[in-house]
């Protein structure tokens, strides 16, 4: 199968780069002084959550999860719901792509020119192996990782840690609500690329997979304290893109963060539709070939009805729905199969 | 498949580039004057073409613009140039006296908002226009921008000035407790020519400038704030200010400003302890003398209060409301240290002495 290819090493690559996407943005606790305490608190929550995402999928196909355990029509209903929040999780992503080099006038293409691209190399990534994709992955993540924290060197001196204080001047509301936000787009949605990668089939992938989350969140935490150092409050709450504005204040450093956006985005936006692609195969392979573009633009028609203004940060009123529904499926099917596993052993 | 997925992605890092440099005239230097709603902005901006160079010509050629914002004013500069102006390597923003006096806001929005200007670029504001201060002749460089730019960098070093970007400048006047600072610089004439150099600190509330430090007054400030560099004099010696170490504490009750100093001393090592004991004095007395200077402007430049909100954001709620009338009267004790006097590269002829015996 497709997914046996893939090394530990290659599923913590892709994991890892999953997570990174949308870093740019002030969503979540990235717009917060103390994002970088949050971030450290999500990567300790994501654990078992990971555990959880294991536990249900088992290694086995997308498609299959939620079908073989909870029946097939409440199974496929589910495994239809997730597809769709998939794909508008890629259209959010590609259209978060579009809209941070237009708002930074990083070029003359323009939003549609920039999407254009993005869309070429997602094809791509839809179409190769996961193999591939790994080993790209594999190429792409250490480039990432360096200039992320080529970034933080450069613009250490300007950061003075008098400006985290006081702790947790934000008011309770907020701090929670960001959480909620940065659970919503990173933990709650690793689940597609959990299943994608198929990292419960074995304790190699599931261990990788705890380690790119892990290792994520400590990344972020540490760009979030030099952003919130750099930046201080409420400097940080103004900027729609903190990491870049922090990254800025060295003249010409924010390059480093541009590229690594332009890097890591379409890889979130990839392992989102291969999800659904995974599931639409399983369901029905014969038109395996005409997924790709179908997903691609319907991902681009979504990314494109969003309202741009506010894409930045992601839609309040749905993310504690968004993060009910991307643990109730694996909660489910964890019950679902504890209940089967004691009946039996009656 | 590998290396096209990898090859289409390095594409992608073309998304962070696509100008023609041909196309544009780049800025390096912005002058503001007037007031929101009616700017007169002038930028030096760099000429590309090379069409000789004769007494008035150079490299760069000032252009003046009128309009409602900054932007609008320099895109209508397009109308000399024939290309689109790009301010993104904005070395230096000057801003007049009057305008600042006005208030900093407006300009900060859009200089934070629009992503045509670094936030990166250095700020000063100008006793003359900033017409005039633009203008001025360059003393050791081809551009009178970088020129500026290099002035405040360095006169920062020396604790002559503070060194702000735009960002950091926000980010003083929107921190609670603490009042922004600019470069302050004059035009002074030398061998019949007019001259930019610096003059001081502009001290600011809220957005809008205040007064302004004299050189003395200003180093004093760098050295409060925790910032190392230039020259102590005393009645009996000059010390170089090689280190220093800030320490603020504050509270509802009152605030203390401990001073810890490495100096370089010119003199002879048999009067260290005397030495000591000047600097300290003399380093303490002007900061009080400054203190009580700031405390009669009701300026916080410090950031006392900024300390009190980090560390007792409590009191800090009860005090906010009006901290520039309680820091009038809010005291505060300076303590100064010479935690450590070196001697440069020679010994004095009785320092000699000792170390052989005589």
């Amino acid at each position: 199968m497709d997914r046996d290819e893939l090394t530990a090493r290659q599923c913590y690559f892709l994991l890892f780069l999953f997570l990174l996407g949308n870093l740019v943005t002030a969503a979540g606790v990235k717009g917060t002084q103390a994002g970088w305490l949050l971030f450290l608190l999500l990567g300790v929550v994501l654990l078992p959550v990971y555990a959880l995402f294991h536990k249900a999928s088992e290694g086995r196909p997308a498609g299959e999860i939620f079908v073989k355990t909870l029946g097939n029509v409440p199974g496929m209903i589910l495994t239809a719901l997730y597809c769709i929040l998939a794909v508008l999780m890629a259209g959010d992503a590609m259209r978060l792509f579009a809209d941070f080099i237009v708002i930074n006038d990083l070029n003359d293409a323009g939003a549609w020119g920039n999407t254009a691209l993005l869309t070429l190399a997602i094809l791509l990534m839809l179409l190769c192996s996961l193999r591939s994709l790994g080993k790209a992955a594999w190429a792409v993540q250490p480039l990432a990782v360096f200039l992320l924290l080529l970034s933080v060197v450069v613009t250490v001196k300007k950061a003075d840690f008098h400006r985290l204080l006081p702790l947790f001047s934000e008011s309770p509301k907020l701090l929670l609500r960001s959480a909620v936000s940065s659970f919503a787009a990173m933990i709650a949605a690793s689940y597609f690329p959990v299943a994608t990668l198929g990292t419960g089939g074995s304790k190699a992938k599931r261990l990788a997979a705890y380690a790119a989350g892990t290792s994520a969140c400590v990344l972020l935490a540490l760009l979030s304290l030099r952003d919130a150092s750099v930046l201080g409050s409420p400097a940080i709450e103004l900027f729609r893109f903190p990491m870049f504005a922090a990254a800025a204040t060295t003249r010409h450093s924010q390059i480093l963060i541009s590229s690594v956006f332009v890097l890591v985005q379409p890889f979130r936006a990839a392992l989102c539709l291969r999800y659904t692609q995974a599931c639409l195969e399983y369901w029905l392979p014969r038109l395996k070939y005409w997924y790709p573009p179908v997903l691609l633009s319907l991902a681009v028609l979504s990314g494109s009805l969003s309202w741009s203004s506010e894409q930045v940060r992601w839609r309040t009123a749905g993310e504690i729905a968004v993060s009910v529904l991307l643990l109730a499926g694996p909660l489910a099917v964890a019950i679902v199969q504890r209940i089967k596993a004691k009946r039996s052993q009656v | 498949m590998k290396k096209m997925i990898l090859c289409s992605l390095m594409t992608l890092l073309f998304c962070g580039c696509g100008r023609d440099a041909a196309q544009l005239t780049v800025v390096t230097g912005i002058g503001v004057d007037g007031q929101a709603g009616e700017y007169q902005v002038g930028a030096e901006v760099i000429r590309l073409t090379e069409g000789g160079q004769d007494s008035q010509g150079g490299q760069s050629v000032y252009l003046r613009g009128t309009g409602i914002t900054i932007t609008d004013s320099i895109n209508n500069m397009v109308s000399m140039t024939g290309r689109s102006l790009y301010c993104n390597h904005t070395q230096v923003i000057i801003v007049s006296r009057e305008t600042a006096e006005n208030g900093m806001d407006p300009i900060l929005e859009e200089l934070l908002r629009g992503t045509q200007y670094p936030i990166s670029v250095r700020l000063a504001v100008s006793g003359e226009t900033a017409a005039q201060t633009l203008r001025a002749k360059p003393v050791v460089s081809d551009l009178h921008s970088v020129e500026l730019e290099d002035m405040i960098r360095e006169g920062a070093k020396q604790c002559l000035t503070p060194d702000m970007d735009a960002s950091s400048f926000y980010q003083q006047i929107a921190a609670p407790g603490i009042e922004g600072v600019l470069p302050f610089m004059v035009l002074e004439e030398r061998d019949g020519e007019a001259v930019c150099s610096l003059d001081g600190t502009a001290l600011f509330k809220g957005d809008r400038m205040l007064a302004v430090l004299d050189e003395r007054d200003s180093r004093c400030l760098m050295w409060m704030q925790g910032k190392a560099g230039g020259s102590l004099v005393t009645e009996h010696a000059v010390f170089e200010v090689m280190d220093l170490e800030q320490s603020l504490s504050a509270d509802k009750d009152g605030g203390k400003l401990s001073l810890k100093l490495v100096l370089k001393a010119s003199d002879s090592e048999e009067n260290r302890e005397a030495l000591i004991a000047e600097a300290e004095n003399t380093l303490e007395r002007r900061c009080r003398s400054l203190i009580k200077q700031l405390q009669k402007l009701e300026c916080d430049a410090v950031g006392f209060g900024n300390r009190i909100y980090q560390k007792h954001p409590d009191q800090w709620a009860a005090l906010e409301k009006d901290w520039p009338r309680r820091f009038a009267d809010y005291p505060i004790s300076v303590e100064v240290k010479v935690d450590n006097l070196i001697w440069g590269r020679i010994w004095s002829d009785g320092a000699q002495e000792g170390r052989y015996g005589s």
